[in-house]
């Protein structure tokens, strides 16, 4: 068969390998069933019974994933046990049976029809939060109990896992079907279905191709490349090869770095190595790779993925509390909606604009109510701070502050630390009054380098990457940290650099107190981080100051910085192949 | 059969967290009671119709009421959208 290749988007990480499974979507191609007239009371009986089952299966889902990670999904089937009770589901049910006399699969099936095509029908064009299989699940397991008294969904187990459209009930059992690989039609990868995937670490693309799901059959050989964003229908001998090669380094490498970092004791480390948060099921991520703590949790990718509609107070301020309790008693530093340029965003108000803490600033309502939330959870999670992103003056400082002795005077509250991030160039000179003010710093590199090369979506007018570091980049974070030690505020890096082995020392020499980076990634640097002794750490960041040309910076970094952190790599025989990232060419 | 003219507060619009606490409350009462946004009615003890008319943050519904209870029904329906649904934060969470 000939053998094919799809773009997707890679929801998760890893390489899947196995024949494709198709997971049943639902379909409506079902015929209209008839009953006789004196069958009707038995059949009645017969969609009751398989209406009670379907409530207790529904409760069991529930309690499976209450406090659990999973808890959103616990909504989900709260909302289909009321759907399971509803007049205007059971009711629309009962008279199929009665008035047309259909058997009562064939009057599950034209209800749940129906209401898909109503729903559909009339929320189009309106912000919802639900999916008409979110609710549909329960019909398909009602489905399900008229056949056969059943517990939960029955998949095959192992190979790639086709799943256009997948129901919450599947999603909280993936774990159970030890599936290779799972390709689903959502791209987004702050769906429910996307976090689940990440933290059962199946290799997940998300593919919305049309040909692709006409093209699938039952058995076809698929491979599932998460971390390449694609998915190989029918692959040829060669593909195979390279793909298994590539998923046993993957693992591989995964494991060893793994078992090697887990025997560092954090307290021995020159500086505290936490992780970057955007997802709650990122959590055992972190604890898996060792990350202490989350050094920047990215409040907005909390909510998006659910909403667009601003999240209120009380929905925070449990979303923060939950996450605090997890990682207590390491920190969890939060960080405001940070919002403006490309990235999506709620629905705001017009006059809205800027980005970061300018325009949280605009959108008052906003703002007030995250910070409320963040300071109501805070009450019982000492570990929680506040970290204020894109800060430009101390003016934007003074007035979240006089909101925080708001709320403190108004509840007896006590008021969290307070934390700002390094991006605008310009904040140096204020730094004499801001420091006192605040708590912590940490450099925010990806839009600091931006912002000191004068480099938008164009690029940079000069440099060729700006996602490699410049030299006025160390040379900047000098002058901020020296500023900071003299105030004896303490300092952190959050940017996607920090996540690079190779640069590892040079913070450490630097004299940063923390690095915070994606959870996968902390091992490599960790290792680094506690096998460089100080003083080299030290000669290597005094060499990197010292450096002022760009051509030399680079040279440097290939010829011998590379060279010294990837031997320390190699002398804990880490199978380097089967990493991920290219040191020299860091991913946007 | 009386009438009142309410406020979508939340939010996130009438949604399915707050189709649900409807739902919850119109159980509690005798009276049948609709929700009736921009000629769009439903049900106000089915979740499906609640979700169905998906009335934005700010919206106004009217609520409809008939039956005995009609007036404790419609007051605790008041008091609900004016508590957002009971999601208003509760102190010591």
């Amino acid at each position: 068969m000939e053998s094919k290749i799809y773009e997707g988007r890679g929801l998760s990480t890893g390489i899947g390998i196995g024949p494709a499974s198709i997971m049943p979507d639902l379909n409506y191609q079902f015929k209209e069933v008839h009953i006789y007239h004196d069958s009707v009371e038995k059949e009645l009986e017969r969609f009751n019974q398989a209406l009670e089952n379907t409530k207790n299966s529904t409760r069991k889902l529930r309690d499976h994933v209450t406090n659990t990670l999973f808890d959103d999904l616990g909504q989900l089937f709260t909302l289909q046990e009321s759907l399971l009770e509803d007049p205007g589901f059971t009711g629309r049910v009962v008279l199929l049976i009665t008035e047309d006399q259909l058997c009562a699969e064939s009057a599950v099936m034209k209800t749940m029809k129906q209401l898909e095509e109503q729903f559909v029908e009339k929320t189009s064009g309106k912000p919802q939060s639900t999916r008409a299989i979110d609710f549909l699940d329960a019909g398909m397991r009602l489905l399900g109990h008229l056949e056969a008294p059943i517990s939960r969904p029955r998949l095959p187990h192992g190979g790639v896992l086709i799943a256009r459209r997948i129901a919450p009930s599947v999603a909280v059992f993936l774990d159970d079907y030890e599936i290779e690989g799972l390709v689903v039609e959502n791209t987004n990868r702050s769906s429910h279905i996307a976090v689940v995937a990440q933290s059962l670490e199946i290799p997940t693309v998300g593919l919305t191709s049309e040909n692709f799901y006409r093209d699938i059959k039952v058995g076809c050989p698929t491979i599932v490349s998460a971390n390449r964003n694609r998915v190989y229908l029918n692959p040829d001998e060669q593909q195979l090869a390279t793909h298994r090669e590539a998923q046993k380094s993957f693992r591989q490498f995964t494991t060893s770095i793994c078992q090697e970092t887990n025997k560092i004791d954090p307290d021995n480390l020159p500086l505290q190595i936490r992780g970057n948060l955007g997802l709650m099921e990122e959590i055992p991520l972190l604890e898996k790779y060792g990350g202490r703590g989350a050094g920047l949790v990215r409040t907005e990718f909390l909510f998006l993925g659910h909403s667009t509609d601003m999240p209120d107070e009380a929905i925070q301020a449990e979303i923060y509390h939950r996450l605090a309790r997890f990682v207590a008693p390491e920190p969890a530093n939060l960080r405001t909606f940070d919002f403006g340029g490309d990235k999506e965003t709620f629905k705001e108000p017009d006059e809205v604009e800027g980005r970061g803490i300018y325009r949280e600033l605009f959108n008052h309502d906003l703002l007030r109510a995250q910070l409320r939330a963040m300071c109501r959870a805070y009450q019982e999670n000492r570990n929680i701070s506040i970290m204020l992103p894109l800060v430009g003056t101390l003016e934007e400082i003074e007035q979240v502050k006089q909101l925080l002795q708001q709320f403190a005077r108004e509840k007896s509250w006590e008021i969290p630390p307070l934390g700002i991030m390094v991006e605008i160039p310009s904040v140096y000179f204020a730094l004499d009054d801001i420091l006192p003010e605040v708590d912590y710093i940490s450099f925010g590199t990806n839009d600091l380098m931006n912002y000191l090369l004068g480099a938008d979506r164009f690029g940079s007018p000069v440099a060729d990457s700006v996602n490699f570091p410049d030299p006025s980049l160390f040379g900047f974070m000098e002058m901020v940290i020296e500023k900071a030690k003299n105030n004896r505020v303490s300092t952190a890096l959050c940017g996607e650099i920090g996540a690079n082995p190779l640069f590892t020392p040079v913070f450490v020499g630097m004299g940063l107190d923390e690095l915070s980076m994606a959870p996968m990634r902390i091992p490599e640097v960790k290792l680094v981080a506690s096998r460089c002794p100080l003083e080299k750490a030290r000669e290597l960041a005094r060499t990197a100051l010292n450096i002022t040309c760009r051509r030399q910076n680079k040279q440097w970094i290939r010829e011998e910085l590379g060279p010294y952190v990837q031997e320390i790599l190699r002398e804990k025989s880490i199978p380097l192949e089967g990493r991920e990232f290219d040191y020299y060419e860091q991913e946007e | 059969m009386i009438e009142k003219k309410l406020i979508v507060s939340s939010a996130s619009g009438l949604h399915a967290r707050s189709a649900q606490a409807i739902v919850q409350e119109v159980n509690k009462h005798q009276a049948e009671i609709k929700l009736i946004n921009e000629n769009a009615e439903a049900d106000a003890a089915s979740i499906l119709e609640l979700m169905m008319l998906a009335a934005a943050p700010g919206s106004t519904v009217v609520v409809r009421a008939d039956g005995s209870d009609e007036q404790q029904a419609v007051a605790a329906l008041e008091e609900l959208f004016n508590n957002n649904f009971n999601k208003e934060p509760v102190d010591g969470i």
